[in-house]
């Protein structure tokens, strides 16, 4: 039996864990006791990150499509066919990933701009988290925190989904602050497990969250204390802070929102916080979205978050990769999905529909709904075969290390990509993920740091703020990634029983309402009900949940397909409800 | 009682003792991971094994009920399909395990031998050889005094160990251990007078060591057996508990499963599973119906079978064996002294 630490693969709080191996396969997972981060501590996503890899379907042959079907081909001829179509496009992307390494989003990044010569390069969940994380970077007076700072702070502010499933670690943070007598203020939609134990629970209907802030930093400024508005409490205390903490769950806000919030939180921090030592943690949905987003997948920076217009990062890049890199701001990832004629994507969902006039190629270790509709797979390791680093929500990079080799014919992520780099015809090719860690080392370092808002191009109009009518029933996106799709979780034999029960159980979608908000339309638990906006209306199922006001009507990420008419491509809107 | 046999090893004779129980079998040992953790794994020399360190996170458990264990080989046979099931009856030495651990063996063996016997579990029970070394001080966040599984083993072993210091004193629990002590010949002596004092006195010395911090669990039996706790502590308490599964994982007497079928190599392997009362989907039902739907209700169930009199009755022991594992790996605050504390006072404090 071998045991060896590596970064936990499911969300981005930067819990280690033990993938246990004997006989060539995994057999289960062990805490760490001396992690600096997880501390001997694991929720069930880490109890369970073993079980993709050994129980799931996995990709073991390049695979070609021919006459319409996925033929198994060598890796010779799947490289051409993969180099091929990417070259032969006139609007070439990629996707990077955030289940991948930093070494290997640097890769596609160099794929992108040194090989393709495009900016058009993208992580598909980056849409609200950068942005945020940008804003607050800006704010000189806010430091990068810790979860252990959490604990230690003595005013926490929390914007809240549901920690408590979506990145249990953190929500253990905010849990132990609560005990020590921390002044835990929680803004969430729902009155959830956090907002129960907190000091003081802010309802926000989705969309109000930068009102919110704004409203908060107003009479922590002691202009509109109002007493019996029930933020000046919370505005008290914000304002009295002296270590005070903020803590984002990215994943909570609408991706359009993402700028909007942090500037609000940005304001805050200035007019509540000038004076006192602050600290911020935004939450990227997933385990390596910041490392992804710093490795420089992204279509408006370089590795390392540098802005384009940097000189030295693009001298460095083009002695690296002995090719002068592409400086083009390019398409963001739903654009790209929208548009590109030509897709690589790299151990991901692709957004939307998929289109038969593109050509696609996908790397992923896993048979995903994505891979079935490739022209061309290319089998990689999972997580638990992968070598490398991986960057935490607090900007911590810890080593990722294989516990095993790939299955069959499946390669390393980052020899994928200098093979395919290769076959695209770039001359450098890195031999080994330590290589190319030191690669991207040199080319981050000595940069001048500074960050810009270069506008990226973004996807055809999604989203937008809350429509009119605040005072209606709102149907609204309960988060913004769906754990229920993720192959590691939908893989997993223990982790995947949540999303399959609700699968067969709301066969035709469903909605989330509060028993009051049924017992005034009529409706128990299960019974079917008409949705109407002004886009549309849908009949889906009504599921009750005891921690929503009235008003509020919810529905998971991974249903949002049965509710398409009813939302028209926003993640919130205003309905009626009726009996069906 | 009777007395036991007991015999007494030099320090510097301890590796050449190891050496030939690792001639003969897999041995099992305290050893510190390349990655600096200590943990619970084979050793391939007796420098490896730890003698002073804090009892590992994961339990030994896993060399009884491994997380992934598979049961059946199922395999194409002409038409049809060829069932085989798989045992393991690899033997194994568990080295310098605390008494705590290897109560959680013993109990764990009495609950697979209960009619259907579990043969998988029991088959690798028999091939284990426990070596347990008693605790000459508590671990930080042990109490197991208060379940009669330490500081010192009464049962449950083959071999008890005892630190002296320039020497180990070895008591053979069982007949296997008896005959392992003979076999080992002239590196062992017989104990003297003066050596068996000082392992009373050790014993009793760890024993004080613990203080008043105890979890009485005998008022919470009482309690949770009459329905004398309230509903909405138990909400209280699931609103301080994350759902991670780990008191279940880590706990000595835990057993809970699943069953599934691995596809592989053109077959299948049906494997049992680790799993967690604490999941929603562990007693969710085919029709989407679940009994324990509410987290509270997960709660209580954990602690009603871990301390109710029915169980008690049934298992002969309190489901805990006080090792403390779970007060360092709760991702929340419903480890059992905290959760035995609020079903005596029948308040929450989170």
């Amino acid at each position: 039996m071998r045991a060896v630490l590596t970064g936990c693969p499911f969300c981005s709080c930067g819990c280690g864990v033990y993938l246990c191996e004997a006989d060539g396969r995994l057999t289960g997972v062990m805490p760490s006791r001396g992690h600096p981060v997880s501390a001997g501590r694991l929720c069930a996503r880490g109890w369970a990150a073993h079980e993709a890899a050994l129980w799931g379907e996995r990709l073991t042959r390049p695979l070609l499509r021919r006459n319409g079907r996925l033929m198994p081909v060598d890796w010779d001829e799947a490289l051409a066919a993969a180099a091929a179509g990417l070259r032969a496009a006139s609007l070439p992307g990629v996707l990077g990933s955030a289940r991948l390494t930093n070494e290997e989003n640097y890769l596609a990044a160099r794929l992108a701009r040194g090989a393709l010569g495009v900016g058009h390069v993208d992580v598909p969940l980056r849409a609200g988290y950068l942005p945020l994380l940008r804003e607050l970077q800006a704010v000189p007076t806010l430091r990068q925190g810790s979860l252990d700072d959490l604990e230690h702070a003595d005013v926490v502010l929390v914007l809240d989904r549901n920690l408590a499933s979506s990145h249990p670690r953190a929500a253990f943070a905010v849990l132990r602050a609560v005990s020590r007598g921390v002044r835990v203020i929680v803004v969430s939609a729902t009155r959830g497990q956090l907002a129960r134990v907190a000091a003081r629970h802010l309802p926000v209907r989705p969309g109000d969250e930068a009102a919110l802030l704004a409203a908060l930093a107003s009479a922590a400024d002691g202009r509109e204390l109002l007493p019996d508005d029930p933020t000046s409490g919370a505005a008290a205390w914000l304002a009295a802070a002296q270590s005070p903490f903020a803590l984002v769950a990215s994943d909570a806000l609408a991706p359009e929102d993402g700028a909007m919030i942090g500037r609000a939180l940005g304001r805050l921090a200035a007019v509540a916080w000038s004076a006192v030592s602050a600290s911020v943690l935004v939450l990227p949905a997933r385990s390596n979205l910041r490392g992804a987003c710093e490795s420089g997948a992204v279509p408006d920076a370089w590795p390392g978050d540098l802005p384009l217009a940097n000189a030295g990062a693009r001298g460095r890049l083009a002695r690296a990769w002995g090719r002068e890199p592409s400086t083009d701001v390019g398409l963001d990832a739903a654009a790209l999905a929208a548009r590109a004629d030509a897709l690589l994507v790299l151990a991901e969902e692709v957004p939307g529909a998929p289109r038969k006039e593109r050509f696609m190629v996908v790397a992923d270790a896993f048979a995903t709904p994505t891979a079935a509709t490739a022209d061309v797979v290319l089998p990689i390791a999972a997580p638990a075969e992968s070598e490398g680093t991986m960057t935490s929500a607090a900007g911590r990079s810890s080593p990722v290390r294989p516990a095993l080799a790939p299955p069959g014919q499946a390669r390393p992520g980052w020899r994928l990509l200098t093979d395919l780099a290769a076959a695209l015809g770039l001359p450098a090719r890195p031999a080994s993920a330590g290589e190319i860690a030191a690669e991207l080392a040199a080319v981050v370092h000595g940069a001048g740091g500074g960050h810009r808002l270069a506008p990226v191009v973004s996807a055809e109009a999604t989203g937008g703020g809350a429509e009119a009518e605040p005072e209606g029933v709102l149907l609204a996106v309960d988060g913004h990634y769906d754990w229920g799709a993720d192959a590691l979780v939908a893989l997993a034999p223990t982790l995947g029983r949540d999303r399959r029960a609700l699968d067969k159980l709301y066969r035709s979608g469903f909605v989330e309402a509060s028993p009051e908000e049924a017992k005034a339309l009529g409706l128990r638990a299960g019974w079917p009900v008409t949705v109407r906006s002004r886009h549309g209306a849908a009949t889906v199922q009504l599921a009750l949940r005891d921690d929503l006001p009235r008003g509020l009507v919810l529905v998971p990420p991974g249903f949002v397909g049965h509710l398409d008419r009813v939302l028209g491509g926003r993640h919130r809107v205003a309905v009626q409800l009726e009996k069906a | 009682m009777e007395p036991r046999p007991t015999r007494v090893i030099a320090r510097e004779q301890v590796d050449a003792w190891l050496a030939r129980l690792l001639a003969d079998s897999q041995v099992i040992a305290p050893t510190t991971s390349e990655f600096g953790d200590e943990v619970m794994a084979p050793v391939s020399s007796p420098a490896e094994v730890l003698w002073r360190f804090t009892n590992p996170l994961h339990p030994p458990k896993q060399f009884l009920l491994p997380q992934t264990e598979p049961l059946v080989a199922i395999r194409r046979d002409g038409d049809g399909w060829q069932a085989r099931t798989l045992l393991d009856e690899r033997p194994r030495v568990l080295f310098n395990l605390r008494p705590c651990d290897a109560a959680g063996l013993a109990f764990l063996r009495r609950v697979h031998e209960v009619e259907p016997p579990d043969t998988a579990v029991l088959r690798r029970a028999a091939a284990l050889t426990v070596v347990c070394l008693a605790c000459t001080e508590p671990c930080p966040q042990g109490f197991c005094i208060c379940s009669g599984a330490g500081p010192f083993a009464v049962e449950n072993f083959d071999i008890q160990l005892i630190d002296l210091g320039d020497a180990l004193l070895a008591e053979a629990g069982s007949e296997r251990g008896a005959a392992m002590l003979a076999a080992a010949g002239p590196l062992f002596r017989p104990a003297t007078p003066v050596e068996m004092r000082l392992r009373m006195e050790l014993e009793e010395q760890a024993k004080r060591g613990f203080g008043e911090e105890t979890c009485h669990f005998a008022s919470a039996m009482r309690r949770v057996s009459t329905g004398r706790v309230e509903e909405t502590l138990w909400s209280a308490m699931a609103d301080w508990c994350l759902e991670c599964g780990a008191c279940n994982f880590l706990c000595p007497t835990c057993y809970c499963f699943s069953v599934g079928d691995r596809c592989e190599d053109g077959g299948y392997l049906r494997c049992r599973t680790w799993d967690s009362c604490q999941y929603a989907a562990f007693t969710r039902e085919a029709s989407g119906h679940n009994p324990r739907a509410a987290h509270g209700d997960r709660v209580r169930r954990r602690f009603y079978h871990k301390v109710s009199a029915q169980y008690f009755q049934r298992d002969g022991a309190v489901g805990c064996v006080g090792c403390g594992r779970c007060v360092e790996a709760c991702l929340g605050t419903t480890d059992m002294p905290a959760v035995v504390a609020a079903l005596r006072q029948g308040v929450w404090r989170g």
